[in-house]
């Protein structure tokens, strides 16, 4: 196949032409062939079958009436047919009654005959017929006749030879001619195929073929001529535009190279300016760092990190480290803080860092999300331990401070009832003198009755006296009183040294459930002398259940805040004789605990109110407060408690700071200490 | 068609053989007695001959009218003609079989057979039957031809027989030309 596509056009057109003649030609006389054997084959059958018929109706007779001769003489007739080999009759019974066989095998045509059925069987060699013999609607025997196939064949053979020399004879004809008629179509195709050759080896885009006729051979010329014409045009337009271009690269690469000096300039700048800003950074004391938040792995970290925290840097590059390296307690939040990141654009996280030496240095990062849309979070790392100490000695501070400047007051507190249990154990000091003598005065004058040595009359005048001048009814009347008084008092003493104790409560570590309405009471009585004297105070005190708090750290919030509204009351009504109320709220709320303390002073004006809870910031002249009870409030509540605290202040009215504690807080972070 | 010719021929060849069981050929049943024999003999000649012969059809009350064998024979081969052509038929009519003694019973027959015994009755019979559509086959080839269309004769010891074609065409019946072909003489007076 692959050799008959590679033929030059002219063979290969002569060949397709002689194929198709020669098939349709053998496929033709094939047809006719076999259609005249067919033919003849059937002309034979009905040749033979009609003498049989023929043979059959007339030996009948001779048949019938047992003369064989006569039947002899019916089938010696057949010996004018050259065709037919040879025939037999046999009777009812099967039985050969005469038989015709001119250089045959007798006993073998009869027996052939007697075996085969009524009908037709064509051998390879011969045609045999048998038919019944029938007299007066009677079959009364059969014939059997044997005709030749050899002339058939001959003739089928003759067919064949006389196909074969048609053919032969046809394709030496078609040959010449299709030769002859091809070159017509050909020559044109090869002239232009040399052409083409000549175009693509030389280039030569000049060149054009000739043109023999008008048909499609003509137009493809035509067409080809056209094409050669359009691309020697576009050739010399590529020639142009090439040698504009190759000005314009020149031109071109000129401005590249001074563009490029002055690049290699500001490279060299800003390389400069690098250098300056990572020393810069790398001499902070923050450290700077980025992570794949996936792999949870330090892509950078500054080198200050082993200045600071004694890890060599590469060691943030392993995996796991940066996890390890986190305290147990704050990997949830770390792992919360970058869940939240993506929505919240930048956060800020503060964590535990283990040390190289093992200690831990609390870090406050500021997190990010890398700008160039990498899932990349960048951060800065900024060591506050030192400042985490200082918050909390200056919380320690305040405490001591508050205490201190309550001592006045509550020694004043305790003052009042200790004088009147003084001035009640002085009455009664008094009275039991005035008893004593007057009980004297009794057995005197029992004695002196006893003896007979005064009249009973003169007795009885004398004691009346006594008693008069004892004022024995005075006496009776208010002593219970005194002792009573002296116990009450006694006990306030005693419920102000248990408040202080309460107050006092030393500082755990660990969180314990406490009675919050009990550390309100408490915490207001050992307040009591800072609000007594400008206002009143009005609890409303839910049924709490127990709380998780660090109690004494909760004490002094309340207390600061009960403080800072008996300081907003009083500069209130300083001036006039009205009193302002503190009125302490708490109520479950949902899974937390409010406690809502309110005054009735001026309230929080409202330029300073978003700064009331930074540290050191203060409105009140110097000595009465620090700035720093809302600050450490807000400490305690939000970052030790993970409560909330919200104030909401209107000016003129009043002020309510509203505290959450949540009943089920998350792991809260340890205080320094 | 030559297809369609065997089909049918090869039909009919079955449907033959299948109901020619009862076989009665000119050499069927022979038996060591001569005379039985040719007994026999001439009594399946006697049914062949109504086969290659034909009867004008007006010699038939009805087309299933009886096709009637008047024999003058003795009992023996009246027995043997009733037992050729029983159940067997000429065109529609079935075949019987009469043994007949007066010579004007004749013309009551299609085919009249007169025994060697009965020769000498042949003429009279003749006579009887003639320009009428009966067929008369007598015996003897010597005493008197007498008017008998067919007369057996013995020819090598077998059995052949002689037509006078001119007595055929007086009765009327119609002698086929094979039939002619194989009679001995043919007598055309």
């Amino acid at each position: 196949m692959r050799r008959f596509r590679n033929l030059k056009i002219q063979p290969k057109l002569t060949l397709i032409t002689m194929l198709v003649a020669g098939v349709a030609l053998l496929l033709v006389s094939s047809i006719l062939a076999v259609n005249q054997h067919v033919t003849e084959r059937s002309n034979l059958l009905d040749q033979v079958t009609t003498t049989a018929a023929i043979l059959a109706d007339n030996s009948a007779a001779a048949l019938s009436f047992d003369d064989q001769a006569s039947a002899a003489q019916t089938l010696a007739g057949l010996r004018a047919d050259k065709g037919i080999l040879g025939a037999a009759v046999y009777d009812r019974a099967g039985r050969r009654f005469v038989v015709l066989c001119d250089g045959c095998d007798e006993g073998e045509l009869v027996s052939r005959g007697a075996t085969m059925t009524p009908g037709h069987r064509f051998g390879r060699e011969v045609l045999e017929v048998v038919a019944p013999i029938v007299a007066g609607g009677e079959r009364i025997g059969r014939i059997y006749v044997q005709a030749d196939l050899n002339p058939l064949r001959r003739r089928l053979w003759r067919y064949g030879a006389i196909i074969a020399v048609g053919m032969l004879t046809a394709s030496v004809v078609a040959f010449v001619l299709s030769s002859r008629m091809l070159a017509a179509v050909t020559s044109p195709i090869s002239h232009l195929a040399r052409v083409v050759r000549r175009v693509a080896v030389r280039k030569n885009y000049s060149l054009r073929a000739l043109k023999h006729s008008d048909d499609e051979l003509g137009a493809l010329i035509d067409g080809f001529n056209d094409m050669l014409g359009e691309i020697q045009a576009r050739d010399h337009a590529l020639r142009e535009a090439h040698d504009t271009l190759e000005a314009r690269v020149e031109e071109r690469t000129q401005s590249l190279r001074r563009e490029i000096a002055v690049r290699e300039q500001v490279e060299a700048a800003l390389r400069g300016e690098r250098g300056f800003l990572k020393a810069l950074i790398e001499n902070l004391h923050a450290v700077p760092w980025e992570m794949d938040p996936d792999q949870r792995v330090c892509t950078y970290i500054g080198p200050q990190v082993e200045r600071q925290w004694g890890w060599p840097t590469q060691r943030f590059a392993a995996t796991g480290f940066l996890v390890e390296c986190i305290h147990e307690s704050d990997r949830a939040a770390f792992d919360d803080a970058l869940r939240r990141l993506p929505q919240a654009g930048a956060l800020e996280l503060e964590l535990r860092i283990r040390r190289g030496d093992g200690g831990y240095a609390y870090v406050r990062n500021l997190l990010s999300l890398g700008s160039d849309g990498r899932s990349a979070v960048r951060g800065i790392g900024i060591d506050v331990t030192a400042q985490k100490k200082l918050e909390d000695e200056l919380r320690q501070a305040q405490k001591l401070e508050s205490v201190g400047r309550l001592a006045a007051g509550i020694a004043h507190e305790i003052n009042t009832p200790v004088q009147y249990v003084n001035d009640s154990c002085h009455f009664l000091r008094d009275a039991v003198a005035d008893l004593h003598r007057l009980v004297h005065h009794y057995r005197a004058a029992v004695q002196s009755l006893a003896v007979g040595a005064a009249a009973p009359q003169d007795v009885l005048e004398e004691l009346r006296a006594a008693e008069e001048s004892a004022d024995l009814g005075y006496l009776l009347d208010h002593m219970p009183s005194a002792l009573d008084n002296a116990l009450d008092g006694l006990q306030r003493v005693a419920t102000i040294v248990r408040s202080m104790k309460e107050f006092a409560h030393p500082a755990r570590k660990q969180q314990s459930h406490a009675d919050i309405n009990r550390a309100i009471v408490s915490t207001l009585t050992i307040a009591r002398n800072e609000y007594k004297y400008v206002a009143d105070v009005h609890t409303d005190l839910g049924e709490l259940p127990p709380v998780p708090c660090y109690l004494g750290d909760l004490n002094q919030v309340i207390l600061n805040i009960v403080v800072n509204a008996a300081h907003a009351i009083e500069d209130a009504v300083r001036g006039s004789d009205r009193r302002g109320v503190i009125s302490v709220r708490t109520a479950v709320d949902g899974d937390a605990v409010a406690i809502a303390i309110a005054d009735t002073g001026n309230g929080i004006p409202e330029q300073i109110r978003h700064r009331i809870f930074d540290p050191f910031f203060t409105t009140k002249e110097v000595g009465r407060g620090t700035g720093q009870g809302l600050a450490i409030a807000h400490t305690i509540v939000v970052e030790r408690h993970r409560g909330s605290i919200e104030v909401d202040s209107r000016t003129g009215e009043g002020t309510t700071f509203t505290i959450r504690l949540p009943l089920n807080p998350p792991t809260a972070m340890e205080m320094f200490t | 068609m030559a297809l369609l010719n065997v089909g049918i021929w090869s039909r009919v060849a079955a449907g033959l053989l299948l109901g020619c069981t009862l076989a009665v050929g000119p050499t069927a049943a022979a038996a060591a007695d001569g005379v039985s024999r040719e007994r026999q003999i001439k009594a399946a000649f006697l049914y062949n001959f109504t086969k290659f012969i034909d009867w004008p059809e007006n010699s038939f009350a009805a087309a299933d009218s009886p096709f009637v064998i008047g024999a003058y024979c003795d009992e023996l081969m009246c027995a043997e003609l009733e037992r050729v052509v029983a159940g067997r038929k000429v065109g529609t009519h079935p075949i019987v079989v009469r043994r007949l003694a007066d010579d004007a019973q004749a013309p009551s027959a299609h085919l009249v057979y007169v025994c060697a015994h009965e020769s000498r009755r042949v003429a009279a019979i003749a006579e009887q039957v003639a320009a009428q559509p009966v067929l008369t086959v007598s015996e003897s080839e010597t005493s008197a031809r007498g008017g008998a269309t067919i007369v057996f004769v013995l020819v090598d010891d077998k059995v052949r027989f002689e037509i006078d074609a001119a007595s055929a065409e007086r009765a009327t019946v119609k002698i086929s030309a094979q039939l002619m072909k194989l009679a001995r003489s043919v007598h055309r007076s």
